[in-house]
């Protein structure tokens, strides 16, 4: 299956939810937030939210600013 | 002296906020922060690959401290709005620093759609603080559209150049019920406490603290700049004179008649 995240497609071997996304890349949950699709997904949600082909995946978080 | 800054309902315990961009080194940022008493801080939003790492920059940002997430990288209103509702949902608080900018060279924002973003986000219960060219009716328009304080440029972002828009920003203060905190091109402490001694509510520093050969040196220096000229705001009597007026008597000479 073939995605975009933060703008650079990407290969998913296998079906995919966003909770195992952010466990797989080993991101800090506490400190992200996901956009599915334009859409902001809550947290408690990435269990239940199934990764389909073509999705748009953006992962932000903060980094240091003015 | 009972004099409390208060922005979003919140008794906010120093008028020196600080920008965390541009350290050389993220250790420097929190003695910098905890050293200065800095309540406020400000951080971007940027795709992230790996958030796990030390690198964190929420790891160098004492727990006390209220973030404000900036919308830097937003050149229009819809952009804006799009990152604030981001950054409220990583569940770290509603501030927001609204930044629209189009302009490359002088990081200028636009106000016509900085106060469109206030319009939509005050509404959806940010506590907004737009950064903007001053301007009093912008600056009255955005705060009738809920912003919380309004924040005007001294000069252009990272220039160092110091409060060149002294006479328009002292025209806002004198209009202004919300807070007004001069953010962007504060260089050195005397310039932020030329802004505080006119009654700017807090000012926003960002670049000269971290790119300063002692960045927390420098934190506190800006910090104790800022008490004391807060200080002589309230305690000066304005007087400036046309001529001279002696400061010692004016009798009993040591010569001569008198």
């Amino acid at each position: 299956m073939y995605i975009k995240i933060n703008g650079k497609d990407q290969e998913l071997s296998g079906a995919c939810t966003l909770e195992e996304l952010v466990v797989n890349k080993n991101l800090m949950r506490n400190t992200i937030v996901i956009e599915q699709n334009g859409l902001i997904i809550p947290k408690k949600q990435w269990g239940r939210a199934a990764i389909g082909e073509g999705d748009v995946i953006e992962i932000i978080g903060f980094v240091g600013g003015g | 002296m009972d004099d409390v800054l208060m922005i979003g309902g919140r008794m906010i315990s120093s008028r020196l906020f600080i920008g965390t961009g541009k350290f050389g080194d993220n250790r420097l940022i929190k003695p910098a922060l905890e050293k200065s008493g800095a309540a406020v801080v400000t951080v971007a939003l940027r795709r992230i690959d790996d958030s796990a790492g030390d690198e964190n920059i929420l790891n160098f940002i004492p727990k006390d401290c209220i973030l404000m997430p900036n919308t830097s990288g937003a050149r229009n209103a819809e952009e804006a709005i799009r990152i604030a509702r981001l950054a409220k949902a990583c569940g770290m608080g509603n501030w927001i620093k609204i930044e629209v900018i189009n302009d490359n060279k002088y990081l200028l924002p636009d106000n016509q759609e900085t106060l469109k973003a206030v319009d939509i986000l005050a509404k959806e219960e940010f506590v907004v603080l737009p950064y903007m060219v001053p301007d009093l009716y912008a600056a009255r328009r955005m705060v009738d559209a809920g912003a919380a304080a309004i924040m005007p440029l001294g000069s252009p972002i990272g220039s160092n150049r110091g409060l060149k828009t002294k006479e328009l920003v002292r025209i806002m203060i004198n209009d202004s019920s919300v807070p007004v905190i001069v953010d962007a091109g504060l260089g050195m402490p005397s310039e932020a406490a030329e802004c505080m001694e006119m009654g700017c509510g807090a000012v926003l520093v960002n670049t000269a603290i971290a790119t300063a050969k002692d960045p927390v040196e420098m934190a506190i220096a800006f910090s104790e700049a800022v008490r004391g000229s807060r200080r002589a705001f309230f305690a000066s009597s304005g007087y400036i004179g046309e001529t001279a007026g002696a400061s010692s008597p004016l009798t009993g000479f040591l010569r001569g008649t008198n």
